[in-house]
């Protein structure tokens, strides 16, 4: 069963306030008013003079785990939201590669599910390492982006963007974070710039929390397990208001939900869901034999969510 | 009773070339994310092929090749694009609009950053959910636009014209595709070795070539791509070899990334 071997995470050391990122990116004083009051959000991480490889390379380093096991890494996966990140042929996934001495590794990114990137990589690193029948290879998982755009920088009523980063190891088995279970819907209708199409950013937010509890649901059902079960919801760091609405609707207290990190990391595209496992396992909020769902949501737009046990 | 073996393998391919250019690259957002995409590392535009609107959009390309890949309707549970060189379109996950011209609206993602080996990442990833049972039909697409609108930072090869290729693997008995992918810097010896998997196949096995792979004379009894198409071009060769017998090699080496790559379709 695919199993989370360890997750580090980079933070920037660069914090910005919301109010300093509209400045430069020209929202308006309205718009910042409904980040702060509504959405709850507060400051993000940011490393403007950072590379995609600086954001990459800091999480990998700060991954111990990883040294003397480089050779037992048989993927390196970039989970990423935007498809084209760098100038072509540009390819910093191959560098950090190269960098780090995994030799042996299939290096690839994996993208086109937007912010659920992740729980996707996940997956796919499972069945890989499976069908492999190696028990003793790994895949290292990276996230992270740069907000070098404004599609990369805002969506709109939604959430402002940060550059944390993160590396986990994936083990085809394992006792720790094993995962039980990965659903994920798509809805190809909401395809399209929300960003530039209120009509359709409308259209999406009315799907939004149906959709995504559907999703969770369907994880759960999956895992054989209630939402009673869970000790832990570790959500995408989108905002606080669409998962205290969803909490509501799911009758699941907001008490258990991580959303600390909304306010001092912000969302960090596909990197939210170890950034938020990271905060839940070094707090103390996870204890071995919990269950735990990650969820995450992107424009396109993908909904998925993944059962696990710490 | 034994367990009947049913493995997944490219059944169909359809391979397409366009003309002219999609709407998507005279939008202006082309601009705004290309310029923002260059700045931090210093390359110029290509002002020229941004006020012509050259290049096209890899969804609009290859979702006529779905419909003609798949004409009974059969659905699929996977669809993963596959690329190297950027979309006019390069923020848009093209891969769900995909799915939405795809019987049974497939999950649906993509793949890139391994240069030409991509297309062989994909249906790995294909291969993979099926022995994981998370597939019995996936459609992969493969697609490629000339117009790069900034200079690179280094040589790279583009692709002479607009072209995509739609495989469909699908299930059935016997035992299934075989991908196989290595570090392999060398070019002579990357073919070398292509050679040695040729000649284990037996006598009436296929070969087919990337362009790169078959620079000097091309072997006996294979088929080389044309050059000029660095991601698709070995593909549309299987495009015109499918359906027919096996055993069959696709053979591809990427030199930038010195990585080479098999099909072996049973």
């Amino acid at each position: 069963m695919t199993a989370l071997e360890a997750v580090a995470v980079h933070l920037p050391p660069r914090l910005e306030s919301i109010e300093d990122v509209g400045a430069r990116i020209g929202l308006t004083p309205r718009q910042l008013r409904l980040f702060r009051r509504f959405h709850g959000l507060d400051q993000v991480r940011l490393d403007p003079d950072g590379t995609l490889l600086d954001l990459l390379d800091a999480a990998v380093r700060a991954l111990p785990e990883l040294r003397g096991n480089e050779h037992r890494v048989r993927y390196l996966l970039h989970a990423r939201n935007t498809p084209v990140a760098v100038p072509y042929p540009l390819n910093p996934l191959h560098q950090l590669k190269e960098r780090f001495g995994l030799t042996r590794a299939d290096a690839f990114t994996v993208t086109q599910q937007a912010c659920a990137a992740s729980l996707l990589v996940v997956d796919l690193a499972g069945r890989l390492l499976a069908d492999d029948g190696d028990p003793s290879a790994l895949a290292l998982v990276v996230a992270g982006e740069k907000t070098f755009t404004r599609d990369a920088q805002v969506l709109p009523d939604t959430t402002i963007f940060a550059e944390a980063s993160t590396a986990c190891l994936v083990s085809p088995g394992g006792d720790r974070n094993r995962v039980l279970s990965y659903a994920v819907r798509q809805r190809p209708e909401f395809y399209g710039r929300p960003a530039e199409d209120p009509e359709l950013m409308v259209r999406y937010q009315r799907e939004y929390q149906p959709t995504m509890i559907e999703t969770v649901q369907a994880a759960l059902d999956q895992a054989g397990l209630d939402l009673s079960d869970l000790a832990l919801l570790l959500p995408h760091n989108v905002n606080q208001a669409s998962w205290r609405m969803i909490c509501r609707q799911l009758g699941h207290p907001v008490e258990r939900v991580v959303l600390d990190n909304v306010l001092t990391v912000g969302h960090s595209f596909a990197a939210d869901a170890f950034v938020n496992l990271r905060t839940a396992t070094t707090g103390g909020a996870l204890r071995p034999g919990d269950h735990y769902l990650i969820a995450a949501a992107g424009v396109g737009a993908t909904f998925a969510a993944m059962v696990l046990q710490h | 009773m034994p367990t009947e073996t049913r493995g997944l393998r490219v059944t169909r391919a359809v391979a397409a070339g366009f003309d002219g250019h999609s709407a998507a690259a005279l939008h202006p957002d082309l601009r705004v994310f290309t310029g923002d995409l260059v700045r931090p590392y210093g390359l110029p535009l290509r002002e020229d092929l941004l006020a012509e609107g050259a290049g096209h959009d890899y969804g609009e390309m290859a979702a006529g090749l779905i419909e003609q890949a798949l004409p009974g309707g059969e659905p699929a549970d996977l669809l993963i694009l596959a690329f190297s060189s950027p979309d006019v379109l390069p923020a848009a996950p093209s891969s769900l609009r995909l799915s939405r011209h795809c019987p049974g609206q497939p999950t649906a993602f993509a793949v890139c950053d391994q240069g030409s080996a991509t297309a062989f990442a994909a249906l790995r990833i294909a291969a993979a959910h099926h022995r994981t049972g998370g597939c019995r039909r996936a459609v992969i697409v493969l697609a490629e636009q000339s117009a790069l609108h900034y200079r690179p930072a280094e040589p790279v090869e583009l692709p002479a014209e607009h072209r995509a290729v739609v495989l469909v693997c699908e299930e059935a008995p016997g035992e299934g595709m075989r991908v196989r992918q290595q570090a392999e810097p060398d070019g002579a010896q990357a073919l070398r070795s292509v050679l040695d998997e040729h000649r284990r196949l037996g006598p009436d096995a296929g070969l087919l070539l990337a362009a790169g792979l078959a620079s000097g004379d091309t072997p006996e009894g294979a088929r080389a791509a044309r050059p000029g198409q660095p991601f698709t071009g070995v593909w549309s060769l299987l495009a015109d070899r499918l359906p027919g017998p096996g055993p069959l090699l696709v053979a591809d080496h990427d030199r930038r990334l010195g990585r080479l790559s098999t099909l072996t379709l049973p």
